[in-house]
């Protein structure tokens, strides 16, 4: 369980047989070890769940996580099905997986609820910025055009004019100022925690109930996660 | 979150099992895990640890905490204290009902510790209930949780953040109101024989 013992099926280095990923990514990636990616997949799966609006996708290191689950099923292959090591192995990946799953059904979720208004959002971020990934773009705009076309099907022709209404109306927003409970995962001095800017100093590991949009800054840059 | 998925997370927790069967290391993608050898404890995670317990090929041993003396300890220690005191483990409530459901043999005392954690977990959801409730009163918007564990901050999930939200959007409503009902009756100045449609708000 040592953290220093890099055997060589957990290291994302040596999964690169077939899947060619590393060479898209740049140095720092290479070394990354498969359990890293769990632990940075695994905290984005919970801060997604607990957030309310939509977080930057974390679509590198699902793709490094499927292709290193894919490797280990090929190399499972060769294993008698009721041997130990295929059962746990197999238990394990189908953890990940979960985690995997829930975690984009999440998102897709979100993007159901509040489409018009991620759709906005993107279209004002820098390209470096964006915070769905190409695919997720893709299904949020077929989704609002779908949307927009059956409603103008069924309901909006028939309706006259001044009843349909404004679009920008319709926008669903989330609730930014709902409260979120929050780890903090280094000390983190002075932060705003009420609407008179009162400042509480949060201590590394200690946990609070707080409005997102307090915190929303210190969730990006991993200085706390969501619980 | 679902009760489910606080289990699956606690389910993470590493737990100190002793094999029947030797195998060599396992690379998990989590982490390396064994050597097993027949007899001699090693340490895995508790999902599979409960499931080896399934097959029979392992006895658990139980987390040091789970004791009858330590946790009357803290039990005494919850009483007394008017804060939340540290728990052995982050997941205890998970643990115990994982360990205890699947191998109350490898449990000494099983139901009389089932009792104590119960007792524990009580008296730590009714200081919980208390302290909202003075929270809530109190108006705030921000409070410390330390030493709650998950499952704890998740029997009062659905209810205080949402009513917290519904304060925040009522204090929110009242303060745009005020201010609409003082920009009328300032525009109103003068004519204070107008009944003022909107000073309803305001009190």
């Amino acid at each position: 369980m040592s953290d220093e013992e890099n055997v060589p099926e957990t290291q994302m280095e040596n999964v690169s047989d077939g899947a060619g990923l590393e060479e898209e990514d740049d140095d720092d990636m290479e070394q990354i070890t498969a359990q890293k990616v769990l632990e940075i997949l695994e905290t984005a799966w919970i801060n997604e769940m607990c957030a309310p609006e939509i977080l930057p996708s974390q679509v590198d290191m699902l793709e490094l996580m499927v292709s290193q689950v894919a490797h280990m099923e090929e190399q499972m292959r060769d294993l008698d099905k009721n041997d130990f090591r295929a059962v746990v192995h197999g238990m394990e990946l189908e953890r990940v997986r979960y985690i995997m799953a829930s975690y984009l059904r999440c998102r897709l979720q979100k993007i159901e609820t509040f489409t018009q208004h991620i759709l906005n959002q993107e279209a004002a971020r820098d390209p470096d910025e964006k915070r769905l990934s190409p695919e997720e773009t893709k299904f949020a705009q077929d989704f609002a055009g779908h949307v927009d076309e059956y409603f103008h099907k069924v309901a909006t022709q028939y309706m006259p004019n001044q009843q349909r209404g404004e679009a920008e109306l319709r926008i669903v927003t989330p609730n930014l100022m709902s409260h979120v409970f929050l780890k903090a995962n280094v000390a983190v001095p002075a932060v705003i925690v009420g609407v008179d800017d009162e400042e509480v100093d949060m201590a590394a590991g200690s946990q609070h109930i707080i409005p997102y949009q307090l915190v929303a800054d210190l969730i990006q840059n991993n200085q706390a996660q969501l619980i | 979150m679902d009760p489910a998925i606080i289990e699956f997370i606690g389910e993470k927790v590493m737990i100190s099992i002793i094999p029947n069967f030797s195998n060599e290391p396992l690379h998990m993608i989590y982490g390396s895990v064994g050597p097993f050898r027949a007899g001699f404890p090693v340490f895995v995670p508790l999902w599979m640890a409960t499931h080896l317990r399934k097959q029979q090929k392992c006895r658990i041993v139980p987390p040091e905490w789970m004791d009858m003396d330590i946790l009357e300890e803290i039990k005494e220690e919850e009483k007394r204290s008017k804060f939340f005191t540290k728990m052995p483990c982050e997941h205890y409530m998970v643990v115990a009902q994982l360990v205890m459901s699947t191998a109350p043999d490898d449990v000494p005392r099983c139901e009389e510790l089932r009792t104590v954690i119960k007792d524990i977990f009580d008296i730590r959801e009714s200081k919980l209930r208390t302290s909202i409730d003075a929270f809530i009163k109190g108006e705030g918007t921000y409070a410390k949780l330390d030493n709650l564990t998950l499952l704890e901050i998740h029997s009062v999930r659905p209810i205080l953040p949402y009513s917290l939200d519904h304060i925040a959007r009522y204090q929110r409503m009242a303060t745009a109101s005020q201010r609409d009902t003082s920009m009328l009756s300032n525009s109103m100045m003068g004519s204070s024989s107008v009944p003022n449609s909107n000073s309803l708000f305001s009190q």
